[in-house]
């Protein structure tokens, strides 16, 4: 399947498909990471990684790919794989181009989502099933409170705040730690 | 918390694009001077980016997953398309030896017989003959089939040995189709069940008993132990015996003479079980129940055990079932074909030797056995016996004896004017002890010793010319028992004797449970395939009685069809259908000979169980 209809993929919300037909991709780059020292677990997850900064670029508005999806994983898996193993030297920092700085910033932005992950499955689990229902699939609080029981949609809703709170909290302590 | 929900809620109605412009606006501006609430903003953002990466995730595994999955059908396609085309290329070239292929049926059958006429060790030359034509034959087989495995070997490859998997797989599940026996139908068997025999054993000493119908069993003491402790079990047990020999009893029984998809003739069908108070025991590791059918007449009978399943019972040859037990090293017992010559004990190189004559050279044993054996007659041979049956002047007994390759005396005739007179001759030659046996270019053969009696009673002699003989086998099946006992490692069923001259079938299990004393049906005929229809099918059993052997065989149902596989063409057989459906009993009966597309309608009548006992039981005579 050409990039282009790839991309039509992802436009149309057919993301499924699309990530089915990247993974096709998926053996060049686990070539990738096995020869800088990974392993194949190391590969899925950095291949994964990949797959979701590509997602969050392609729902911002301003972004085009200037390149294939082949160039730009392989770019982005490279970024993923040496960042984790913490191997980039302030020479190579500086010596990015323009194209290569944007990946990198990705690169780091997605880590805070990847906290705001960890700090969402540190949650009890119907806390996470209410969260999901409400930002995911758009539910109402009406519709909520009825599937997941709730004697009130006001119930529901406070509920909701208390875990989203929750959530937050988790992440700032988390968050500070690693930086400080 | 009030302000910060209204806030949330604010963020959410933003990112979803339900503010109006206005409110847009105000938003915006907000974010711009209001650091606080700029930052609770980009919280959320993050959270909802976290929450939205649990989402991400499953997606990309789920896709990571199809991924996997499309590639390994592609590959699988790929290779069965290679395995079709490299079949198809195979059956291509060994089309033409297809006929040969078909032979090992025979083959199996051919050995078996083989087999069991080795174990028989047969001194009459004319057995010889058969038993080394037999073994010509399966050589000559098995030459064969190495013709065929050799270009085998050459083309097939692993992706070919697959095919054969695969296609056993497919025929499974085509047999795992048929449809399993009707609850109502089995609750039906259960209620009918032959009541079994209940046999008070006494484990401390060897035990013999012959059950209600004529089967013998004889068990060695303490040869039980608890099925689940697997403790030795002691003083007296219950030995439940249920023997099925009657059509009626095989029937009601939901019994069958089926080995996988061969026919069988039965000889006889046991069911042993043994229990102490109630709990469970089994024959200990290595003990052998020996038990004598009561079948006279059929010759080449084979020790098969029952496997019940859903469909009803498949027999196993004795043989297969230690063979399939993997765990187990199995000895057999056949001992290797060696050329199996008679040779005369007048004319052997090296004489079978009598205890005390080991000295010498070869006249000098032969003369040592001589005197021996005759000094054996003077003391040992009863003349009164003759006296009594008021016998005058010189008589004469012409005993003929083998001595078999281990030095026991084997099978005995005798000539003689008088009955009496050869058992006692018998009597007397199996007292012979244990020889060292004839040797000939320095193997071990059998040996016929001729041994004339002669004694002279007062009074005149006169001449008859009206001999009676008389034949004894005993010493050798105690020599076969013996030898049986022998065999450790045997868990199993096995052995067979069959001769003309037992009337009984000697045999031993080591395990309980079903037991059929059968041999293979083996017609020189032409195959049937026999389906049959029965309108409201459901709860029925059919099964078919052949008129011209006892041999029972059941059929599969697929529906309202019920299939009988191949038969033997022109036999008369007679149809059973038995039919519960709503607590109702129904049989169908009908006689009929086996051909080519049957035409025939069952008639079922509504009957009582006692009607229906009486009916099966009016089969009994054919059977």
């Amino acid at each position: 399947m050409s990039d282009q209809k790839i991309l039509e993929l992802f436009k149309n919300g057919q993301r499924s498909k699309a990530f089915k037909e990247l993974y096709k991709l998926y053996p060049r780059i686990e070539k990738l990471i096995l020869s800088k020292g990974g392993t194949k677990v190391d590969a899925s997850d950095v291949f994964q990684e990949a797959l979701i900064i590509l997602n969050r670029n392609l729902e911002k508005s301003n972004f085009t790919l200037t390149s294939s999806f082949y160039t730009y994983l392989y770019s982005v898996s490279r970024f993923v794989w040496k960042d984790t193993q913490k191997q980039f030297s302030k020479q190579e920092l500086h010596d990015l181009n323009t194209d290569e700085v944007s990946l990198f910033h990705n690169v780091l932005e997605e880590q805070k989502y990847q906290f705001a992950e960890n700090a969402f499955r540190e949650l009890g689990v119907r806390c996470q099933e209410l969260l999901q229902r409400f930002y995911l699939k758009k539910m109402s609080f009406k519709d909520i409170a009825e599937v997941m029981q709730f004697k009130s949609e006001k119930i529901a809703k406070n509920q909701k705040y208390k875990c989203l709170q929750k959530a937050k909290d988790i992440y700032r302590t988390n968050f500070k730690t690693v930086q400080s | 918390m009030e302000n910060y929900i209204e806030n949330t809620d604010l963020i959410n109605a933003y990112l979803n694009k339900t503010l109006s412009e206005s409110e847009k606006q105000a938003f915006e501006k907000k974010l711009e001077t209001d650091s606080e609430f700029s930052q609770l903003y980009n919280e959320q953002l993050v959270i909802l980016g976290g929450i939205n990466r649990v989402d991400l995730k499953t997606e990309i595994y789920a896709a990571k997953k199809s991924y996997v999955r499309s590639k390994w059908i592609k590959y699988t396609g790929v290779s069965v398309g290679v395995i079709l085309v490299s079949a198809l290329i195979y059956s291509f070239i060994f089309k033409n030896e297809t006929p040969q292929i078909a032979e090992p049926i025979n083959n199996d059958e051919i050995e078996i017989t083989s087999d069991s006429l080795v174990i028989e060790k047969p001194s009459e030359e004319k057995i010889v003959v058969e038993q080394s034509k037999s073994e010509l034959i399966s050589n000559e087989i098995i030459d064969k089939k190495d013709g065929i495995a050799t270009p085998k070997k050459t083309t097939r490859n692993d992706v070919i040995i697959k095919v054969s998997e695969n296609k056993e797989e497919v025929v499974l599940e085509e047999i795992i189709k048929s449809e399993p026996i009707a609850l109502e139908l089995i609750s039906f068997f259960k209620s009918v069940k032959k009541a079994p025999q209940i046999i008070e054993v006494n484990t401390e000493k060897e035990f013999t008993v012959t059950c209600k119908e004529g089967t013998v069993l004889t068990i060695p003491a303490k040869s039980f132990v608890d099925a689940k402790t697997g403790k030795l079990v002691r003083g007296t047990i219950n030995l439940e015996v249920t023997e099925y020999y009657k059509l009626s009893d095989i029937l009601l029984g939901n019994l069958t003479t089926k080995s996988d998809d061969k026919q069988l003739e039965t000889g006889g069908m046991l069911y042993l079980d043994a229990n102490k108070k109630g709990s469970k025991l089994k024959l200990k590791f290595g003990r052998r129940i020996q038990m004598a059918f009561n079948n006279k007449g059929k010759e080449n009978m084979q020790l098969f055990s029952g496997e019940e399943s859903s469909e009803g019972i498949n027999w196993k040859l004795g043989n297969q079932i230690q063979n399939n037990l993997a765990s187990i090293k199995f000895t057999p017992i056949i001992e290797p074909i060696e050329e199996d010559v008679t040779v005369s004990f007048s004319v052997i190189e090296k004489v079978p030797t009598y205890p005390g004559c080991e000295n010498g050279s070869n006249g000098d044993r032969r003369k040592c056995m001589s005197d021996a054996i005759n000094n054996l007659v003077k003391r040992k041979f009863d003349t009164d016996i003759a006296e009594n049956l008021g016998l005058t002047g010189i008589q004469k007994i012409y005993a003929r004896f083998t001595i078999d390759k281990k030095g026991n005396i084997g099978k005995i005739n005798v000539r003689t004017p008088v009955k009496e007179l050869g058992d006692e001759a018998i009597r007397m030659i199996e007292l012979i002890p244990q020889l060292i046996p004839g040797k000939q270019n320095g193997l071990a053969v059998k040996t016929t010793y001729d041994l004339p009696i002669t004694f002279k009673l007062d009074g005149k002699t006169v001449v008859s010319n009206n001999f009676v003989t008389v034949k004894s086998d005993k010493k050798f099946i105690e020599g076969f028992e013996k030898k049986m006992d022998s065999v450790k490692t045997i868990n199993g069923i096995f052995g067979t004797i069959s001769n003309n001259d037992i009337e009984r079938y000697a045999l031993a299990t080591s395990n309980l449970g079903w037991i059929n004393c059968d041999r293979f049906v083996n017609l020189k005929k032409g195959r049937v395939k026999f389906k049959l229809k029965i309108k409201e099918p459901n709860g029925t059993n059919v099964k078919m009685i052949f008129k011209s052997m006892s041999s029972i065989l059941p059929s599969k149902k697929f529906g309202d069809v019920f299939d009988f596989g191949l038969l033997p063409i022109d036999e008369e057989v007679v149809l059973i259908a038995i039919k519960k459906t709503n607590n109702k009993l129904y049989l169908a009966k009908k006689e009929m000979i086996t051909k080519r597309n049957p035409d025939l309608s069952l008639e079922f009548k509504e009957v009582t169980i006692t009607a229906l006992k009486k009916e099966l039981e009016s089969l009994n005579k054919s059977f």
